[in-house]
């Protein structure tokens, strides 16, 4: 055995050492399976698995990228983003590109798991893979749970993949849903004596399709259509008892299941329902109905019951269900921007739903509740802090006002939803006051700017009405638009935040860290300045949209921007919202204070170049609006 | 900001290898190399350009997020506005015109000071609350979009131009009298560093860079005059006498140089750069934008107040500084070359009294506060020259308003090289001119041109685009074809003998500044057009905006 | 060699500018005429200069801004504000060209009255005095403005913003 050998085994351990989940096997199993490796060298556009094939291998991927795709022909070298935007718009070219691979990542287990490979396996760029032989691997996960258990998680999760492009995210979230986590119907008992007619009696007054029933030690169970059999096709009286219409044999699961496996287990016994129960308890019953409800739309259940809410307790035990929400949609890799739009949108529903029960209706009608800053973009991911407005029409007085915005800012509070560090709540009189007084507001704001009240015209440009009357909030902007006429001069200077700080990019495109800290400040180095250089154009230009995405596809039409730039500022500034989204909720997970902190040497390889060019495109757009607001001669 | 470091760096090193090379090569014909005020200017530009980005990432390190916006208070501004207006022309020019012509040099501190307080009086309230911050967009708020751009981009650019060329004058003599390099050499490399310049510190503060650049033009003018002063015993009547005996004799001392005349001698010559001085201001490009620097209006007068201050009191360090160089250098066999003239010439004056108070260090010193003065004006000036071209010529009138924005980013890049190579060719040209004299043509252009279309647009509601395109034009004209049949071009550069040149003055303001303002007032009422018309209409919107800064966006806009 | 080489250069120079400017007038004639076509032939292409294609039709805002025009010009402080401003700006811009055409006057018709020493014995002329007393005026002249303008001025224009938007 010569050095060099004893090198590249040495790399092969370090390597494998890294990779989840294989760095959790003993030390002699690690050494046995490294000497096992070897390393091949593929180039572009070679199948390395064909769909049916069995696997002879696993590939561990060093460095390039390897795509899973439907048909092998039509993978392109395209970053995965472009990719994974295809599967959005239905562009059926790109279609079939499922995921990337790249340094770190390993393919195919499901299919070595299940003998053959369901999908094709296409070298995207030159790569280096090392091969690790079928049945060593096969062996390695029979011999030790840990690597058992961390790819049964990932089939499950890869199952998203395997459904059609639109069912993706909610497939995703569904995977990891427990049973708790959605609709459980109560549950009706009856005892065996009850008649058919008293048993219906029951559904309907509990509207429910199924009763539970009582007999001796046992429960069983009766559906609808038990009865139906019963009384119509069997002719049986009414008034017969339906304990012997009851199935005995009770499939059951636990709250804390898999809500995938309860929907394997009502396909396998080709059953609706299940009866959840813990140990002796019986919780209720999970319909099959509101199993495909909760997988076709989690969060239009969570609408649902925020519209339904008739107390303060209620609406927040719905916007409890937020934050799990984003979290299932988010682990399992949701769009980011369809995230911030559901999760707005969901929160304007909570926003608007307590005020209806908190307002008298004559403050209703003479009011007009505003979210303000990232929720008026609907840019916001967790909850965040409460960043929230009152208009007030003129002349228009409540005793109890104050007594109410502080209840509102107070419950909300309770439901999860931070104070605004800048105070910018309803509870603050600054923010909750008449038509006129924000019209002088935007007078000072305007007339004499200053630091402090250029970041509140900036919360304040990205207002969005929630509930009232918007005819308020339309006044003030009238009057906002009329102050400013086409004043360059305020506009620059406004716009001038938007290079205040540098984009952490090098002279040789290096990424530059903070000082003291392996980190970059990711909304300081991108997002920020896209966002607040887009709202400056959106002042200029009087657009209407609020959100920064809309923005910029309202802007590309307005000759400023190459006909591709654009569409490239949108990926970059939806990339850049991503990976802070998934920091922050890392970060969420493990217990730390949220800041917009990112480390670029955790990321892979292809996610540091999308971040690289990403900062580049932020970049460019600085340029831009330096060059559009004349900042470099004023400022 | 970050590059900035390194791609200065090159340019620099380049400079000091080349002077070292050059000093080996023909070490009989250049005078000894100023090791330590190389040193020290190295130093000095170096510390410059890390305070600026020291000051640049201040703002840019503060955790609020908003805290760029709206910072700089009216004294700040004052600094950053009397920091664009302090060229090398004033220091060096004024400096050295003082040198030569004694009293006759305060003409020229005095008129560029007046046009501060007249643009204030006159105009600065209707630009503010018209809120346009360009020239090109005043003069489009009601006329037409395409004949005006065209206009005001060529006025602007022939300002630049020569604004550009005084500062690579004193640049390529700085860098000559420094280094001893060949003066072709050190305008070449001056305009390579401006074009890196620009290129790439174009996000930074530009507000510091001026800031800091005024604080030490202030600081070190300061100090050279009180060193200046401290010979005499602090006593400007012992200065004035010295001065008197070393141009002539203990006997006869030459009182000529404490009155009028020796600079200006005809009355109409007086009037004339009296008249250039004082519009010119209010016709630069770069300057009309420092009233936008600051958002609110209160603090932006304020900072000219503060500004006309700090300009005003340089001015009379300038003329102190120019006075003891009569004194320190005139019979100075060191800051002579063989011939007995002043080495390098008139515009080193300053920077040789530097060297005689201070020694090398002192020297080194102010040459790099220069050097650094005249590398953020230039760079002021080019980026409204560029934009001048990208957006005025190249969007509104080339691609008829459909090119978008980023191409205009690209153009005005390649106008920012174009105009650096214009520059260093007419700086080799121009090469022996005095600095505050061919600013001083800078002034009688943008007096003839930009100054009365600017003026009449505001005052007059019966201006035309016609006249105000054929005025403008006259006056562009005549201002530039005067300076070329003039003495300076005509016989100075051009070599024609002495005497044959065909307008006999130096200072074509009087002529074309009327010019300017006849051919606009005939050409206006002349005009019958229907367009003519809607124009007289637009007034009335024009004039409610400029005087409260309500109103209507104009009918033309970009 | 090297003087002709300076001609060259002034005459590119100026042979750019005269040429740059034919190139424009001729653009400008040309656009011009490209427009009317455009808008003559009913083209949906907005104009270049319609920036706020929501704010209704070009009718709809001009009358909107006479309404806003008119609204200000009937409103008895705008023309306080346009009076005084005026009438002092003027004023003090007068005083300021007085005081230094008076000081170029002297030194083109009476040279030798700044050439008088300040006093018997003394190099010193009074020229420099007077030269340094200019400077000052000018500072001391933007000084009163900008306290006129920051006080009273600003607070009428102030009022009238509040009143008529």
């Amino acid at each position: 055995m010569t050095t060099l050998d004893q090198l590249d085994r040495l790399d092969q351990k370090t390597f494998l050492a890294h990779l989840h989940p294989f760095s959790q096997l003993p030390e002699p199993e690690l050494e046995r399976l490294a000497r096992a490796l070897t390393v091949g060298h593929h180039h572009a556009g070679e199948v390395l698995l064909k769909a049916g094939e069995a696997p002879a291998c696993l590939y561990l991927v060093i460095d390039g990228a390897v795509w899973e795709a439907d048909d092998p022909q039509a993978v392109l070298p395209r970053p995965p983003d472009d990719a994974l935007d295809a599967l959005k718009r239905g562009n059926p070219s790109l279609v079939c590109v499922i995921a990337p691979y790249t340094t770190g990542d390993a393919f195919d287990v499901q299919a070595l798991l299940e003998g053959t490979s369901k999908r094709n396996f296409v070298v995207g760029e030159p790569t280096r893979c090392y091969r690790l032989p079928r049945d060593l691997f096969l062996h390695a996960v029979q011999a030790h749970p840990v690597l058992a258990n961390a790819y049964q998680q990932k089939i499950s999760q890869r199952l998203a993949a395997l459904r059609g492009p639109e069912e993706t995210e909610e497939m995703a979230a569904f995977a990891v849903a427990k049973i708790r986590d959605a609709y459980i119907h109560p549950p009706t008992f009856v005892t065996a004596a009850t008649s058919i007619h008293e048993t219906a009696l029951a559904m309907k007054a509990n509207k429910t399709n199924s009763v539970l029933v009582r007999c001796d030690d046992e429960i069983g169970i009766v559906t609808a259509t038990d009865l139906r059999e019963a009384a119509i096709v069997q002719r049986r009286s009414v008034d017969a008892p339906v304990g012997t219409l009851a199935t005995y044999e009770l499939i059951a699961m636990a709250p804390d299941d898999f809500l995938f496996n309860a929907l394997l287990r009502m396909t396998r016994h080709n059953i609706n329902r299940l009866v959840i129960r813990e140990g002796s308890t019986i919780h209720g019953i999970l319909e099959q109905i509101d199993l495909l409800s909760y997988l076709s739309n989690h969060s239009h259940l969570i609408a649902l019951q925020i519209e339904r809410a008739v107390s303060k307790d209620e609406l927040k035990w719905a916007s409890r269900d937020l934050v799990n929400m984003v979290r299932d949609l988010h682990a399992q890799g949701a769009k980011i921007r369809h995230i911030m739009q559901l999760v707005s949108e969901l929160n304007k529903k909570v926003l608007r739903k307590l005020f209806d029960l908190l307002a008298p209706p004559e403050l209703r009608d003479n009011s007009c509740l505003l979210v303000l800053g990232s929720e008026g973009r609907e840019e916001q991911v967790l909850k965040t802090d409460q960043d929230n407005a009152l208009i007030l029409r003129d002349d228009f007085s409540h005793p109890d006002l104050k007594r109410l915005t502080e209840e509102f800012t107070e419950c909300l509070l309770e439901f999860g939803y931070p104070r605004c560090p800048g105070n910018i709540m309803v509870s603050n009189p600054y923010w909750a006051k008449s038509v006129a007084a924000f019209k002088d507001e935007l007078f000072e704001w305007i007339v004499h700017p200053t630091r402090d009240s250029f970041l509140q015209f900036a919360i304040f440009c990205d207002a969005k009405a929630v509930a009232g009357d918007d005819n308020l909030l339309r006044h003030v902007k009238d009057r906002m638009y009329r102050l400013l006429g086409d004043h360059r001069a305020f506009f620059s200077q406004f716009a001038k935040n938007t290079v205040a700080f540098e984009t952490p990019l090098g002279f040789f495109t290096n990424f530059v860290l903070e000082k003291n800290r392996a980190e970059l400040d990711i909304k300081k180095g991108g997002i920020f300045p896209i966002v607040h250089g887009v709202r400056s154009l959106a002042l200029e230009y009087r657009l209407p949209q609020t959100n920064t995405v809309d923005r910029i596809t309202a802007l590309s039409q307005r000759n400023l921007f190459q006909p591709d730039f654009g569409v490239e500022l949108i990926e970059a500034f939806t990339y850049l919202s991503a990976l802070r989204a998934e920091a922050g909720l890392e970060k969420a997970l493990q217990g730390l204070p949220q800041d917009n902190y990112l480390n670029p040497k955790a990321l892979n390889k292809l996610k540091r170049e999308l971040l690289r060019d990403s900062f580049k495109i932020v970049n460019e757009f600085k340029k831009f609006i330096t060059y559009h607001f004349k900042l470099g001669m004023i400022s | 900001m970050r590059l900035l470091p390194v791609t200065l760096a090159t340019p620099l090193l380049l400079l000091a290898s080349s002077a070292f090379a050059q000093q080996a090569a023909a070490p009989a014909v250049q005078k000894t190399l100023n090791i330590p005020a190389i040193v020290m200017f190295l130093t000095f530009v170096a510390v410059t350009l890390g305070i600026t980005y020291w000051a640049a990432q201040r703002t840019k390190t503060a955790k609020d997020f908003y805290a760029a916006g709206g910072s700089l208070t009216g004294l700040q501004n004052g600094f950053a506005i009397a920091g664009d207006y302090m060229s090398a022309a004033s220091f060096l020019g004024i400096a050295g015109l003082v040198y030569t012509a004694g009293f006759d040099g305060l003409i020229y501190s005095v008129g560029w000071l007046v046009g501060w307080p007249l643009i204030m009086f006159m105009i600065a309230e209707q630009l503010k609350n018209l809120g346009k911050f360009t020239f090109a967009d005043v003069v489009t708020y009601r006329l037409q979009r395409v004949p005006m751009r065209t206009l005001a981009a060529t006025g602007t650019m022939v300002v630049v131009i020569l604004y550009l060329i005084g500062q690579m004058v004193g640049a390529g003599k700085l860098i000559q009298t420094l280094f001893g390099l060949d003066y072709t050499y050190a305008v070449v490399i001056i305009g390579a560093l401006m074009i890196t310049y620009v290129m790439f510190g174009g996000m930074i503060a530009t507000s510091w860079v001026q800031i800091i650049k005024a604080g030490l033009l202030l600081g070190g003018a300061t100090l050279i005059a009180i060193l200046c002063l401290w010979h005499f015993g602090f006593s400007p009547e012992e200065m004035f006498k010295q001065a008197t005996i070393v141009r002539g004799s203990a006997e006869a001392p030459n009182l000529k140089i404490m009155g009028p005349g020796t600079l200006v001698t005809s009355p109409i010559d007086a009037i004339s750069l009296g008249m250039a001085l004082m519009f010119g201001t209010a016709g630069l490009p770069h300057i009309l934008m420092r009233f936008f620097t600051v958002p609110d209006a209160k603090q932006a007068r304020r900072s000219v107040f503060y500004a006309t201050g700090f300009i005003g009191y340089f001015y009379i360090l300038t003329f102190i500084i120019g006075f003891s160089a009569i004194v320190f250098i005139t019979k100075n066999p060191d800051y002579l070359d063989a011939a007995g003239k002043i080495l390098n010439g008139s515009n080193m004056a300053a920077i040789h009294t530097s060297a005689f108070v201070g020694g090398p260090y002192m020297l080194g010193f102010i040459s790099a506060v220069a050097f650094a003065t005249i590398l953020a004006v230039v760079s002021g000036l080019t980026l409204a020259g560029a934009s001048a071209i990208s957006h005025d010529l190249y969007a509104n009138v080339f691609a008829h308003g459909r090119a978008n924005e980023q191409q205009e980013v690209f153009v005005s890049k390649m106008s920012t090289i174009g105009l650096g190579i214009i520059a260093v060719l007419l700086g080799i040209a121009f090469e022996n001119q005095n600095i505050a004299f061919l600013v001083g043509l800078t002034f009688a252009v943008a007096a003839s041109t930009n100054f009365p279309i600017l003026f009449m647009s505001i005052f007059w509601s019966k201006l035309t685009t016609r006249g105000a395109v054929i005025g403008g034009a006259i006056g562009l004209i005549t201002a530039v074809v005067l300076v070329v049949i003039g003495p300076t071009v005509w016989e100075e550069i051009l070599g024609y003998p002495k005497g044959s040149a065909l307008y006999p003055s130096k200072y074509p303001a009087i002529i074309s500044v009327t010019a300017a303002f006849l051919g606009i007032w005939i050409f206006s009422l002349l005009d019958s057009s229907e367009q003519a018309k809607r124009e007289h209409a637009a007034y009335e919107a024009q004039d409610v905006r400029c005087q409260t800064g309500i109103g209507a966006e104009g009918a033309t806009s970009h | 060699m090297v003087k002709a080489t300076r001609i060259l250069c002034a005459c590119v120079f100026f042979a750019r500018l005269t040429d740059h400017k034919r190139t424009c007038r001729e653009l400008a004639i040309l656009e011009q005429g490209a427009r009317t076509v455009r808008f003559a032939h009913g083209s949906r292409q907005a104009p270049a200069n319609s920036r706020y294609p929501h704010s209704s039709t070009t009718h709809g805002k001009l009358t909107m801004q006479q309404d806003l025009v008119h609204a200000i010009k009937s409103n008895p402080k705008y023309h306080e504000l346009v009076s005084k401003r005026s009438s002092f700006g003027w004023f003090m811009a007068i005083l300021m060209l007085v005081i230094y055409y008076g000081f170029i006057l002297i030194i083109a018709y009476a040279p030798s009255f700044l050439a008088q020493p300040v006093a018997a014995g003394w190099t010193m002329t009074i020229g420099i005095p007077i030269g340094v007393g200019v400077i000052l005026a000018a500072f001391a002249l933007t000084g009163i403005f900008i306290h006129r303008a920051n006080t009273v001025f600003d607070e009428l224009s102030n009022q009238i913003k509040e009143e008529v938007l």
